[in-house]
């Protein structure tokens, strides 16, 4: 324990001497990260301090809201990004239009796409590019290990609880529901759950009665971070419908708001965001 | 027809048309200039002539492969929205007709949705050449498509019922938002995200490989409807005038609708919905020219484009690093000019 | 110049027309006269190609109109209509509006020939002055002489040699104060005299007596009666047709309408 802590510690101060190595050679770096994913790794890996602007997807951490934007990841602006006069550009594989990433490349300034991650592995991957392009691949390898360690820690469950998740909408009036192949999905099977819903790909609406029907174990709802919400009366608005009185969620309490980009974004926070939502499946089984 | 001699040198449509071109030229010169990265005028000038300074790349490259394009299509987009709108005016016999209005854009609109959510069902992914096709014929025939509908439906014994016409284009917007809802059920969220940001408009997919394609359409297809100048203005006496007159109205409107919702159409799968550039910029040509079409059309399709133009680079500057939807910003000022026109046409009584 | 054989047109599955026949020659005016609703204008219509023929043909110079109608534009060179109300809801000049008569000779005759024409046109009925005013600033009066002038600007050529003129007219003095609608009417007259064929559509009984050399008599779409002005508007026919008792008076050669009324003594002549 003091040993594996020790050699964190000395592990961080390489790393710090390497950051400000390569922030003394390349303190002239201006990097654009674009999708939220992209900005995350770039911080994690130490180069947060060269990072010039971010999109509007871009969320975490704290101080990338505070950049320059250059538009939603989809409909970025190619002049906005190049006016920045970034020397290098970090998208994640939703960068878009085609025709302002073609311009962006056209110019000449080295841009990284990397998969926009629907899993760890995908992660992995694309912390490892981004850490050889970036000269970090110490902190890469750092921070790989780290989310690993993380996610080898979540407990396998005997019997997977049966979850939905919905993002939120006002006061929850019509449930658009995650489906087949969506991050959500993935992220509760990584918790040790299982997504119920199999009927349809991507966010469709489904009904109220499909609800109880479904008779999940726990309703997830996802909130966007940076917008206000009102949770107690989104949970309340859930757990006091009438008509779901019988379903095991509702009846146990099991309606939990979680936030959107930590949980769905599977950037460098998914380890956390899976462990959280892990004890919270571990807690409804055992119950 | 002859220039009076009592008109003063300002008033003469040669000169006005002068000076408007000289105001397109202006424009676009300035939009080359500005926008996230103010670039002085002797780099654009540089850059346009292809004397690119080896430590002024990103400006270059700014100017010459992401600007010019897009102002050049913003020329094309203006005109072909202005000279359509002043055309429609005339086929309609009404100035508050409008391609946004009256439905032609929403019916480009649905063309382009229904090809993008059903056309990949239809078509197999290993001939994207048909895609390529279909995505820009199929907002065609939903303008034209949509022309006809309003023109069967409005004209009652030789008259167009305005109500009808408007009602028309509000039924179609609605139909669009139906179409744009199949398409959020039947598309993953970023699909979703794209035909929003292409309903809004803009003229962000605006390259030199687009234009290559687009400049020769649009040119032929505005210089086809400025041949028949003179015939609209016939037509504004009305149909039956119009052909005892020696007008084959059939026969014009049929090209007329064909030309303008076509062009209409085409803008529309390109750069989404771009309302009132239509209705405005031929008012204004109104106020400075008069009606006669003989200088009515050039005047519009120059201040169409200046008109997108200034709008494009109002779009671009006004959010630092990123861009405000173009559709939004010509709404925003159109639909309270249009709310203008209605309420004089309502004192004055007179549509 | 014009023949007009059986002809019935329908409105839906109404006829509004029947069995109608009738012949207009060069150098002639006819007026064709009838209560409200009895088909003038729309027989006027058909004759015109702006509606279709349920039964019977319509020949100019012997040839079908559905077949001449087919190019507009050489018609439109020696056949001018004048319709009971043009609508323009944009502000051209006066002058604009007269030189849109012309456009069928625009590829023959030459630009300022063509002003000329037009401005002539306008001093005939009454508006040179108004040549560079807007045309919505009009009065309905003064809307309804600058279409004339249009036409009259159109037929130029016909009525200024031995070519073919025919000229429609459909009610066009309903707008127009005495002075002018005299003026219109001798214009019209004019016409005919100059050897065009003219087809006036008139509200008023002394008046098609006095200036039309055939009159048509329509009721509820039939021909009641078609010849000499002055035999077809018989006080009789016109008691029949109208439902109101009248008879002619002549004085100093014109023949003056009154309307008898059993229960006084006022006469009253109407305008």
């Amino acid at each position: 324990m003091k040993a594996s802590k020790f050699k964190k510690i000395s592990c961080q101060l390489i790393a710090l001497t390497l950051t400000a190595a390569a922030l003394s050679a390349e303190s002239t770096a201006r990097i654009v990260t674009v999708g939220g994913a992209a900005t995350e790794i770039v911080f994690a890996l130490n180069r947060g301090n060269d990072v010039v602007g971010v999109d509007l997807s871009s969320t975490y951490p704290q101080a990338a809201t505070k950049l320059p934007q250059v538009g939603y990841v989809r409909s970025i602006s190619a002049e906005g990004v190049l006016a920045l006069e970034p020397t290098h550009i970090v998208g994640t594989s939703d960068i878009g239009p085609a025709n302002a990433l073609n311009q962006i490349k056209a110019s000449g300034v080295p841009t990284s796409v990397i998969p926009s991650p629907g899993s760890p592995e995908d992660l992995y991957q694309a912390i490892q590019v981004l850490g050889e392009e970036l000269e970090q691949t110490e902190a890469a390898t750092q921070l790989k290990s780290k989310i690993e360690s993380q996610l080898a820690s979540i407990q396998k469950l005997e019997t997977k609880p049966k979850v939905v998740f919905f993002m939120s909408s006002p006061g929850l009036g019509h449930l658009n529901a995650a489906g087949r192949g969506t991050k959500a999905t993935a992220m509760i099977e990584l918790a040790g759950g299982e997504n119920v819903i199999r009927s349809h790909p991507g966010y469709k609406s489904i009904s109220h009665e499909a609800l109880v029907a479904l008779q999940p174990d726990i309703i997830l709802i996802g909130l966007a971070e940076g917008m206000p919400h009102n949770e107690t009366r989104i949970l309340d608005g859930v757990l006091h419908n009438a008509a779901w009185q019988n379903v095991p969620a509702v009846r146990e309490k099991q309606v939990h708001t979680v936030p959107l980009g930590r949980t769905l974004s599977f950037g460098v926070r998914v380890g956390e965001a899976a462990l959280e939502l892990n004890q919270l499946f571990a807690e409804t089984v055992s119950n | 027809m002859q220039p009076s001699p009592t008109k003063r040198i300002w008033q003469q449509p040669g000169v006005v048309l002068g000076l408007i071109a000289l105001g397109l030229l202006l424009a676009m010169f300035v939009s080359a200039a500005l926008g996230d990265k103010s670039i002085p005028p002797t780099t654009v000038v540089h850059a346009l002539l292809n004397m690119e300074a080896h430590d002024d790349a990103i400006n270059g490259i700014i100017v010459r492969d992401i600007r010019a394009p897009r102002i050049l299509t913003a020329v094309l987009v203006g005109a072909t929205l202005a000279i359509a709108g002043a055309v429609l005016q005339a086929i309609f016999r009404n100035p508050l007709a409008d391609p946004g209005l009256i439905g032609v854009s929403a019916g480009g609109a649905a063309g382009a949705i229904s090809f993008i959510v059903f056309g990949s069902w239809l078509i197999p992914a290993s001939w994207p050449l048909l895609h390529e096709i279909g995505i820009s014929l199929f907002p065609m025939a939903g303008g034209i498509g949509v022309t006809l509908l309003v023109y069967r439906l409005a004209l009652h014994e030789g008259r167009i019922h305005v109500t009808t016409m408007l009602l028309i284009g509000l039924a179609m917007n609605a139909l669009v938002g139906a179409l744009i809802g199949y398409a959020v059920f039947f598309s993953n969220d970023d699909q979703l995200r794209d035909y929003t940001f292409w309903s809004l408009g803009s003229l962000a997919r605006a390259n030199w490989n687009v234009l290559s394609w687009l400049a020769p359409i649009i040119v032929l297809l505005i210089s086809a409807l400025l041949r028949y100048r003179r015939q609209l203005n016939l037509l504004l006496l009305g149909e039956y005038e119009a052909v005892h007159l020696g007008l084959n109205v059939e026969k014009l409107r049929r090209r007329l609708i064909l030309f303008t919702a076509g062009g209409v159409g085409l803008t529309v799968a390109l750069c989404g919905m771009i309302g009132f550039v239509g209705l405005i910029t031929p008012h204004l040509c109104r106020l400075m020219l008069g009606p006669d079409h003989r200088w009515l059309l050039p005047a519009s399709a120059l201040m169409g484009a200046t008109t997108l133009v200034i709008a494009d680079l109002l779009a671009r500057i006004s959010i630092q690093y990123s861009e405000l939807p173009l559709g939004v910003l010509t709404a925003t000022v159109g639909a309270p000019f249009f709310l203008y026109l209605i309420v004089r046409a309502k004192r004055r009584a007179s549509f | 110049m014009l023949r007009c054989d059986n002809i019935t047109v329908k409105r839906g599955t109404r006829a509004v027309l029947r069995q109608l026949h009738f012949d207009l020659q060069a150098a002639e005016l006819i007026a064709v006269i009838g209560p409200n609703g009895s088909g003038k204008s729309t027989l006027l219509k058909a004759l015109t190609g702006e509606l279709a023929l349920a039964r019977g043909t319509v020949e100019l110079n012997g040839q079908s109109l559905a077949t001449q109608m087919q190019r507009p534009q050489d018609i439109a060179r020696w056949r001018a209509v004048l319709p009971q109300q043009s609508e323009l809801a944009f502000n051209f000049p006066v002058i604009d509006v007269v030189m849109m008569g012309r456009s069928p000779h625009l590829a023959q005759v030459e630009q300022a020939r063509n002003l000329e024409i037009c401005e002539a046109a306008l001093e005939q009925v009454d508006c040179l002055a108004l040549k560079d005013r807007r045309y919505q600033h009009l009065s309905g009066g003064e809307r309804q002489r600058v279409h004339l002038a249009r036409v009259l600007a159109q037929l130029h050529e016909g009525l200024n040699s031995d070519g073919p003129a025919l000229l429609f007219l459909d009610e066009p003095t309903a707008n127009l104060d005495l002075k002018h609608q005299i003026q219109i009417l001798h214009l019209a007259r004019q016409c005919a005299d100059r050897g065009a064929a003219v087809f006036l559509v008139l509200h008023d009984l002394q008046q098609a007596r006095a200036y039309a050399d055939r009159v048509l008599m329509l009721k509820a779409g039939r021909s009641v009666a078609f010849g000499k002005a002055a035999s077809v508007l018989s006080a009789k026919r016109i008691e029949r047709v109208f439902d109101i008792p009248v008879e002619w008076v002549h004085h100093d050669g014109d023949a003056l309408l009154k309307i008898k009324n059993p229960n006084s003594n006022t006469t009253n002549t109407t305008t």
